[in-house]
């Protein structure tokens, strides 16, 4: 839901992050969601506030009911490239953040930045949540054993 | 736009992290870290002169804010950002933010929990090698953050999820609501008109106020609240969890109180069928259940009709729908009720007897949906 208020600086601070390092990244190689989650942990840490990298996939449905997939369950290396996809899971927040959600075409004509959601529960292995920011709406299911 | 992410398990996870091109800049991710941290700080500091920001929930971020509020801050060739910060002894000292001297009972940085980084000891001191094209992206000053845009108000007045609880006004001093405890007996009277059962499921969610739910908390609150649904749903075990509270039941009540037309509107159960045994992955058709609505059946008192009760029925189920992104609305009707013309008239296409529909092309799934022997569909695409 969008409101005409400031944001608040818990949700400043959480997506001034990805924002400014979409900001860096641009020109840069696309794959580099690895690098990006990794940098983003360490960038969080120095705030205090814990995060996890969770590999994910993840599919993308516009309006017009096309439907986009991207990353894979098992995600595997081909020399130093990867082939999948990764993003950054903030327990206490409850919230995932995928700095580099960019790197896909469909979404970067948007030109929303880096995607903060909301997730309904905790993501650990088996569990389903759901989330979303002021922009896109993001489901997320926990694949693994139950 | 929907986004549906799979979260994987650990061991994938790990086949990530644990990779040597993955592991060998750790050095090079805290340091830029480090200064993607100091990047914001400058941000948020900034951003404080003109309106001061509660950083309570997060002390150490709070603390750092305070610490650099006087600073003056300085950017490096290598892309490494130090603050001057002055010392109780008067003395301004350069450094990195990670260097910065904090309170007493400030928290430490949070500390790493499995799998977010690889096994083996973080870096204890700055690393020594630069972080290659880690380094190079911080050789530029970061760019001005953007605003998001405003998200695009569809045309037309929105449905309002209070006025449809408590009924829409229609000519000859009808209204038109979602169905409320009490109503079941006289829906179901109705539904029997249109040779409809109200399966006991239905009337009990009518009861307990869980029929079409998620819909009024979606039209209130925005269409994420549907995939809220569906994924809390999935996470108890039984997607059918989420299917009452994304049902429309929409009665028609006339002036003297008494229901004259129902509508009964319900996520397709064959699609998730469908999708199951073609082996197509739950996030999709889970999406597809958030994107297709069956009409599964309307009718009207016969001393009531002629007043367009029937069309403000499924008017109003298709504003429902469309408006929290559904993309097709379909039903079906005997090929010999002479019917077609009906829905022709009121904008539906109306499939020829038998004549199936193709889902691979809107939604890219590979099913279609196929009516039932001497029925055809009549449908709508968003």
């Amino acid at each position: 839901m969008v409101t005409g208020s400031a944001p608040s600086a818990q949700t400043l601070l959480l997506t001034m992050v990805p924002t400014l390092w979409a900001g860096i990244l641009r020109g840069q190689p696309a794959n580099i969601c690895v690098d990006s989650c990794r940098i983003l942990h360490c960038c969080y840490a120095q705030f205090g506030i814990r995060s996890e990298i969770r590999a994910v996939d993840l599919a993308v449905t516009d309006d017009a009911g096309r439907m986009y997939m991207h990353g894979t369950p098992q995600p595997s290396w081909e020399g130093n490239v990867l082939d999948g996809h990764c993003i950054l899971y903030l327990p206490d927040e409850q919230r995932v953040v995928d700095a580099t959600i960019e790197q896909f075409r469909e979404i970067a004509r948007l030109k929303h930045g880096p995607l903060v959601g909301r997730i309904a529960v905790q993501l650990t292995p088996g569990l389903h949540a759901a989330a979303a920011d002021s922009r896109r709406v993001l489901s997320s299911r926990s694949a693994g054993p139950t | 736009l929907t986004l549906l992410y799979t979260i994987a398990d650990d061991d994938a996870t790990r086949v990530i992290l644990d990779h040597p091109a993955a592991r060998e800049d750790h050095g090079g991710h805290q340091r830029a870290g480090v200064n993607l941290a100091s990047a914001t700080l400058e941000f948020l500091r900034r951003h404080s002169q003109a309106r001061p920001l509660d950083l309570s929930p997060y002390p150490r971020a709070a603390a750092l804010l305070a610490a650099v509020r006087e600073a003056s801050v300085e950017t490096e060739e290598s892309g490494d950002w130090y603050f001057s910060v002055p010392g109780a002894d008067g003395e301004t000292s350069r450094l990195r933010l990670d260097q910065i001297p904090l309170p007493p009972g400030t928290p430490p940085p949070a500390q790493d929990s499995a799998p977010a980084t690889p096994s083996g000891e973080p870096d204890p001191e700055p690393p020594q090698r630069p972080a290659g094209r880690l380094r190079d992206a911080f050789r530029r000053r970061p760019t001005p953050v953007r605003t998001a845009p405003a998200r695009a108000v569809s045309a037309g007045p929105k449905l309002d999820a209070a006025a449809l609880a408590h009924g829409l006004p229609v000519p000859g001093g009808v209204l038109l609501r979602m169905a409320r405890p009490g109503d079941a007996a006289e829906v179901s009277r109705l539904l029997a008109m249109a040779g409809l059962d109200l399966p006991p499921y239905l009337a009990e969610a009518i009861d307990n106020q869980d029929i079409g739910s998620t819909l009024m908390h979606a039209l209130e609150a925005g269409n994420d609240q549907i995939l809220t649904a569906l994924a809390t749903a999935a996470h108890r075990g039984d997607p059918n969890l989420a299917m009452p509270g994304l049902t429309a039941l929409l009665v028609a009540e006339n002036a003297r109180h008494h229901a004259c037309g129902a509508l009964l509107a319900l996520p397709p159960a064959a699609v998730m069928a469908q999708a199951a045994s073609a082996g197509i992955p739950v996030q999709f058709a889970l999406v597809g259940t958030a994107a297709i609505v069956k009409i599964n059946g309307i009718a009207v008192d016969e001393n009531s009709r002629s007043n367009g009760i029937g069309t403000a029925l499924l008017g109003t189920c298709l504003q429902v729908y469309f408006q929290l992104n559904y993309l097709l609305a379909y039903g079906q009707f005997r090929s010999d009720s002479g019917l077609e013309h009906y829905y022709r008239r009121l904008g539906f296409d109306v499939l020829a007897p038998g004549e199936g529909i193709s889902l691979s092309e809107r939604l890219a799934m590979p099913i279609g949906l196929t009516p039932e022997s001497g029925e055809r569909f009549f449908l709508r695409w968003r």
